[in-house]
């Protein structure tokens, strides 16, 4: 037992040595926690939780405990219908103590204080590295496929699933989409003014950063392009924005009475933004709480009931179609189809990266970044799957390795977001007979490190320049899209 | 549930077809099909159940000399990250600590050495981790 107990501790001994963490980065209500001083107190860290844990599960103590206690309870209680068929409290007692036993490198433990009455706080255990857990598979496995729409960028996969293979174990197909390249219509809007709006100087850039978005002449601006794109696209148009508190915004935003004088809102000033995109399409919206099976049955239903919209919108006055305000990463944007009238356009708002501050991803990022270092100036393998190098075959020196170990982190960070980007976009195409327009509104998709991060037959759909060309070039693009296509 | 193996491999059923074999032969169907696992050759899963060893072993699924195949896996990184992720509160703690209070008080001289010491771990543990909470509450951490 004891012997055990020293094993145990020597191994949280030498995470404490290599890991960060030994001071809890204290951020107000959250933060990062050290393994180490969780069971610190009544000598807990002597404790072998391993052996802890298979007593628990061989002896069923959980069970034992929970149904004494209940059984007691309804004594107590004389039948007042007291019902306990919760999930044993000791089983989420032992997942925890089972994270706690993952090595100490590969995960973090954070802490959050919960808005509850009484107050209560709580800790939640986050692998950081899948590496591990997927090693088991592999390794047993003869081959192992991984298959999906949108896998691009595949270069996380190989370094955080299996950075123990060589690069000739790994094999990659991308096949190209079924649809015939006329079916597809992307455009890259930066600006509504055309011109090089490709720099971060340009003022009346679409740039929704999280420092940037709330900008009120750009939301009005992104209004205004969303009105012109409902007059021209028929049936379903589906928006993509960031996340569920800017869509709020956004649209409280439209919903406020126009205060500005703008030329283009003179002769129709007592109307809302929101009011104008009524009058070309059905609105919806998702809702962070709403059913979302709900909200797209009404969408369909108004899509469908809408006869052949096609017809409808030639005509100025008639409303056709439907438009979905929905949330990269949300309910709407996985597993959902918007084949055919559902989705004839899909604009996808701002780039949707995860909250860096958070502490979930400032321990991931450093994680990726701590491992890549590692793996460059390490002398077996430095192989690197960031930015070039791919011949060189000494190991790197920290300095060295630390401007290459930043970009692979980056690279993850950046591939999230474009991960979520490329899963919403791939809604809107569902078979060889469809066809949309993907209008992708912020600069930054210009750039040629994010449109790398786009799947191939998206770029191949890339309208040359469209980022250049403003919103007028837009319109004549959709225009021409749409012309002579029905149902 | 041998029948109810056979009839299964037998034919190319869907889950609800399973249902109602199951019910004609008075089987559960869920713990009935994993029989017919072993003499499968195309099994499908769910990504929790494929990617805990603890429940893969539990199931019988072995991958050893077979091909996985994971679809739709631009999901797999965070579907491992859910698998392993855990959490626990305050109030959990203190409820398990509470329980463990009534049960021992209850057949705590009953047990035998070895589980009494087993769930006294437990109890410190518990302990342990609801100090380190109870102190980062109140605004400290240690």
């Amino acid at each position: 037992m004891v012997k055990h107990g020293v094993e145990w501790k020597g191994k949280l001994r030498k995470a404490l040595v290599q890991g960060k963490g030994t001071d809890p980065i204290t951020q107000g209500d959250h933060g990062i926690v050290d393994s180490n001083s969780l069971l610190k107190a009544r000598g807990a860290d002597q404790i072998n939780l391993y052996q802890l844990i298979k007593y628990i599960q061989d002896s069923k103590l959980a069970y034992k405990v929970e149904s004494y206690v209940s059984h007691k309870e309804e004594e107590e209680a004389q039948g007042q219908g007291k019902t306990s068929t919760t999930t044993p409290v000791l089983h989420t007692l032992v997942s925890f103590l089972s994270a706690l036993t993952n090595l100490s490198t590969e995960g973090r433990i954070f802490y959050e204080k919960l808005l509850t009455t009484p107050s209560d706080i709580k800790l939640s255990y986050l692998l950081l590295s899948p590496t591990h857990a997927f090693s088991s598979i592999v390794s047993a496995a003869r081959a192992v496929i991984l298959a999906g729409g949108t896998m691009s960028p595949f270069d996380d996969y190989k370094a955080h699933l299996f950075p123990m293979l060589s690069e000739d174990k790994i094999t990659t197909l991308s096949c190209g989409h079924v649809i015939p390249s006329s079916n597809l219509f992307v455009w890259t809007l930066a600006s509504t003014r055309p011109g090089q709006q490709g720099s971060a100087a340009a003022s009346d850039a679409f740039e929704f950063s999280f420092q940037k978005r709330s900008d009120p002449a750009m939301i009005r601006q992104l209004g205004l392009v969303l009105l012109n794109i409902c007059s021209v696209v028929p049936d379903g148009v589906v928006v993509f924005f960031p996340s569920y508190s800017y869509l709020d915004e956004v649209v409280a935003a439209w919903q406020a009475p126009e205060t500005q004088n703008g030329p283009s809102v003179s002769f129709q000033r007592k109307q809302t933004l929101w009011d104008r995109l009524a009058a070309k399409k059905t609105l919806f919206r998702e809702s962070k709480g709403g059913s979302s099976d709900e909200i797209l049955q009404q969408y369909s239903d108004a899509i469908f009931s809408a006869g052949t919209a096609s017809r409808q919108q030639l005509d100025p006055t008639g409303r056709g179609g439907a438009l979905l305000l929905s949330v990269v990463g949300g309910k709407l944007s996985e597993g959902i189809n918007f084949s055919d009238r559902l989705g004839r356009c899909v604009v996808v708002v701002g780039l949707p990266y995860p909250n860096i501050n958070s502490p979930e991803w400032k321990a991931r990022i450093e994680y990726v970044e701590t491992a890549a270092i590692a793996r460059l100036t390490s002398s077996k393998t430095s192989r690197s799957e960031g930015e070039g190098d791919k011949t060189q075959s000494r190991a790197l020196t920290r300095e060295e390795a630390l401007p290459l170990a930043r970009q692979v982190a980056r690279d993850f960070y950046e591939n999230a977001c474009m991960r979520a980007v490329n899963q919403s976009i791939g809604r809107a195409i569902r078979h060889r007979g469809d066809y949309a327009a993907v209008v992708l509104i912020d600069r930054r998709f210009g750039t040629d490190r994010i449109r790398g991060k786009l799947p191939g037959w998206i770029r191949q759909g890339m309208v040359e320049g469209s980022e250049n060309k403003g919103l007028a070039g837009l319109m004549s693009g959709l225009g021409s899209f749409f012309r002579g296509r029905s149902g | 549930m041998h029948e109810f193996r056979d009839t299964v491999l037998a034919s190319l059923p869907d889950i609800e077809d399973l249902y109602r074999v199951g019910k004609d032969l008075q089987v559960c169907p869920y713990y009935a099909s994993r029989e017919a696992i072993p003499g499968a050759e195309v099994v499908t899963l769910p990504y929790p159940l494929l990617l805990q060893k603890s429940a893969r072993e539990a199931l019988g699924i072995k991958l050893e000399g077979n091909i996985v195949i994971i679809d739709e896996a631009h999901n797999i990184m965070d579907a491992i990250a859910n698998v392993h992720a855990a959490e626990i509160r305050l109030s959990e703690l203190r409820r398990a600590r509470e329980m463990l209070g009534v049960y021992v008080k209850r057949f705590g001289k009953k047990l035998k050495g070895e589980n009494r010491m087993m769930v006294a771990q437990v109890g410190r543990v518990v302990e342990s981790l609801s100090e380190w909470l109870n102190t980062a509450l109140n605004g400290k951490v240690s």
